[in-house]
């Protein structure tokens, strides 16, 4: 041993021992960390790497008629992508871009320049690729070709109930309708497919592999007929024609359980031809039955009367004496034809749809009582039916600030408040339910899985009594039974209804020269099978009243849905035979 | 010199206790066959490890086989019930009842009163598909029904 060498540990080694073992204890500890510690950190870190999930679309549930017959439907695609990453290999890409061309019917050169805009990322190539090409696709198996499964939204009756059944986006999303209120019902819940893949992304066949399988949407069932649907749109599209007017609405329901049997509006969107960036999109997919307020005018009389009548105030025989004119306040409220009629009793009054009746009456009820009955009848109060956007109407009440006593008499008649086409109809519906108004409704089953849920009709409350209202049902019937020639009678049948005509409101007052026409009722009057709103606005070149354009657009619709729902004619017709 | 001395005799291997040299060949003998034995059966095993693998693999290729084909057949349903609802639109109907029919909108409706009740009205289509409990395709094999019988297998 030399003796420059010492035979013990000098601080040197000890240094360096010190070192390494620190060294060691350092790469002990991080190796805790790594394999102990964050041990599941890095599994998953590593398991995400070489193992791809694709997102599973759950299938999006059908909109279906009261029939069954789906009035949106969804159908399987797939949406086509070239992986622009390894389409850098230009002599692989044009192979596969030929073969693509061939089964999308698209050029060889537009597919490369889509490949080749960048070096990377995927580019779509075809959206909305029907699912049976898409599999041919697939079993092809081009280079740096896949496919992202997809659907499409179908509406195989075109464009009937737009606005009601909706649209769906891009994103799969209910824009507005039914598809939109009911989204949630619809969409259903995606699934995923997660496997071992190789470099270039592809699964590898035996790999692990997890799954959660998509859960359909569930199917809504409406009250809407189709046959009754498509009916009403023509006829509606038909008087728009005829009367010259800009926008119009129709509803049909069931009075006896508030089901809503047809809903249309115009101007309205199409289906079939959409552009969701149109700057009148919002105006043309308002559901008007239920967004839109106007004044009823004369159709609110029924409601006042059947007021005065449930309270005992007045019976179908009382009368009054009808100058003409009648003053409020500081206001002279008139007749709509500016005549006196003299001692009119409470049918006339109806039949001729007398302005100052209606003030009559309402003086006979009183502001407390005439505003609790419209409350009763729904007036001011959301009918609940289910579909967004509903409005609740205008009504002003004794109670707030800038309510006058005039007020009163013009409400009486329909004028100075606003409700929907709905609320109206729902309101009438009750005299033929022995006065229990009904909630209106529009869905009738949702089927989510084995779940079924049936909506049984509701009653709100009772709003009347089973005399008024069989009475009311009764002075409506005379309405227009009991004039002839009036523009709703339906050969075969007797109806029960009421005009409306009112004059358009503007910021200033009222527009004098345009008119909203109106006609709501029931039709048969012995057991009326269906109620019908009419209401048709600012109609031009000569005709404006509700009983001259509303009351025989109302008449054709019956007619035509007394023929659909086989309805047994209810009177004498040259058109009835009876079998030998 | 070198003298050759005879050979000296093998010492004569003492004769065994009676039976001991057939146990201990039987002893070998039956080592070699629990070796043999053993072997074949590590053999077995690996055998059954792979056949059975393989067996898993075949079916798990097989069944996501199945489920692309009930994906695929599911889609062409949906396609095809759209294509029946399409083709029940009441536009197309009207069209086809007019120009390849010939049908005219009566200028009168007459309505034949009959002292009958008239029939559900069935206004069609109906729903297409309705869906329905699948069936079996194959019928179950003995173990199958075998192991059905025991508690936890059905």
């Amino acid at each position: 041993m030399s003796p420059s060498r010492p035979d013990h540990l000098t601080w040197r080694h000890r240094v360096v021992i010190g070192l390494t073992a620190l060294v060691l204890v350092a790469l002990g500890v991080r190796l805790v960390q790594v394999q102990v510690l964050d041990h599941n950190d890095y599994l998953l870190q590593a398991t995400r790497t070489r193992v791809g999930a694709v997102d599973v679309p759950a299938p999006r549930g059908a909109i279906l008629d009261a029939t069954g017959y789906p009035l949106a439907t969804s159908v399987d695609t797939v949406d086509v992508y070239v992986d622009r990453y390894l389409w850098r290999d230009r002599a692989k890409a044009f192979g596969a871009a030929t073969a693509l061309a061939r089964m999308l019917d698209e050029s060889v050169e537009s597919l490369m320049s889509t490949g080749a805009e960048q070096d990377n990322g995927d580019a779509i190539v075809r959206r909305d690729v029907d699912y049976a090409r898409g599999e041919r696709i697939r079993a092809a198996d081009l280079w740096g070709v896949h496919l992202v499964p997809s659907s499409v939204r179908v509406y195989p009756e075109g464009d009937i109930a737009g606005q009601l059944v909706g649209y769906v986006g891009r994103d799969h999303e209910g824009l507005w309708g039914i598809e939109a209120d009911y989204d949630n019902v619809l969409r259903g819940k995606p699934g995923w497919i997660s496997t071992e893949r190789d470099p270039l992304g592809r699964p590898i066949a035996f790999g692990p592999r997890s799954e959660r399988s998509p859960a359909s949407g569930g199917e809504v069932q409406l009250t809407i007929d189709r046959f009754m649907q498509a009916i009403v749109e023509a006829r509606l599209d038909e008087a728009l024609q005829q009367f010259k007017a800009p926008s119009g609405s129709i509803l049909v329901m069931d009075p006896k359980t508030g089901a809503i049997l047809a809903m249309a509006s115009r101007p309205t969107v199409s289906l079939s031809d959409i552009d969701l960036n149109s700057s009148d999109l919002l105006d043309l997919v308002r559901n008007r039955v239920v967004t839109d307020l106007y004044e009823p005018g004369s159709v609110l009389k029924t409601l006042t009367t059947a007021a005065a009548l449930d309270l005992g105030k007045v019976t179908p025989d009382s009368t009054y004496e009808d100058t003409g004119a009648v003053d409020v306040g500081n206001y002279t409220i008139r007749n709509w034809d500016l005549v006196g009629h003299g001692v009119v009793d409470v049918r006339t009054y109806l039949q001729k749809s007398l302005n100052t009746g209606a003030v009559w009456l309402s003086e006979e009820l009183g502001a407390a009582a005439f505003y609790a009955y419209l409350r009763r009848f729904g007036i001011g109060e959301s009918t609940h039916v289910g579909l967004a956007g509903e409005a609740e109407g205008l009504m002003r009440t004794p109670d707030d600030p800038n309510w006058y006593p005039v007020d009163l008499a013009t409400n009486a008649y329909g004028q100075g408040l606003a409700a929907t086409p709905l609320q109206v109809l729902t309101a009438i519906n009750s005299f033929a339910t022995d006065g229990v108004l009904m909630r209106p409704y529009i869905v009738s089953k949702i089927v989510t899985g084995d779940q079924v849920r049936v909506f049984q009709p509701v009653a709100v409350r009772q709003a009347v009594s089973p005399a008024t209202a069989k009475t009311m049902l009764a002075l409506m019937r005379d309405v227009v039974q009991g004039v002839p020639h009036h523009g709703a009678r339906v050969p075969g049948y007797s109806v029960a209804g009421k005009t409306g005509t009112t004059l358009v409101s503007i910021p200033t007052g009222y527009d004098l020269d345009t008119t909203i026409a109106s006609f709501a009722g029931l039709v048969p009057y012995e057991s009326p099978a269906i109620s019908i709103l009419v209401k048709v606005d600012q109609p031009s070149g000569g005709l404006n009243l509700g009983g001259e354009v509303a009351a025989p657009v109302f008449a054709r619709v019956a007619l035509d849905l007394m023929h659909y729902l086989n309805v047994a004619p209810t009177k004498p017709s040259p058109a009835v035979v009876t079998a030998p | 010199m070198a003298t050759l001395q005879p050979a000296a005799p093998r010492p004569r291997a003492l004769p065994d206790a009676p039976g001991l040299g057939v146990r201990r060949s039987m002893g070998r003998a039956s080592r070699t066959l629990m070796v043999a034995l053993a072997l074949l059966a590590v053999g077995a095993l690996g055998t059954f490890q792979v056949l059975q693998s393989s067996q898993v693999a075949g079916v798990g290729y097989e069944i996501r086989a199945l489920e692309r084909e009930r994906t695929a057949l599911s889609a062409a349903v949906a396609q095809l019930e759209a294509q029946v609802a399409m083709r029940s639109n009441l536009e197309r109907v009207h069209s086809e009842a007019v120009g390849r029919l010939g049908m005219v909108r009566p200028d009168e409706t007459i309505t034949v009163s009959v002292d009958v009740a008239a029939p559900p009205v069935v206004p069609l289509p109906r729903r297409y598909v309705t869906p329905t409990a699948p069936t079996a395709l194959v019928q179950p094999g003995w173990l199958e029904r075998l192991l059905g019988m025991l508690p936890g297998f059905s």
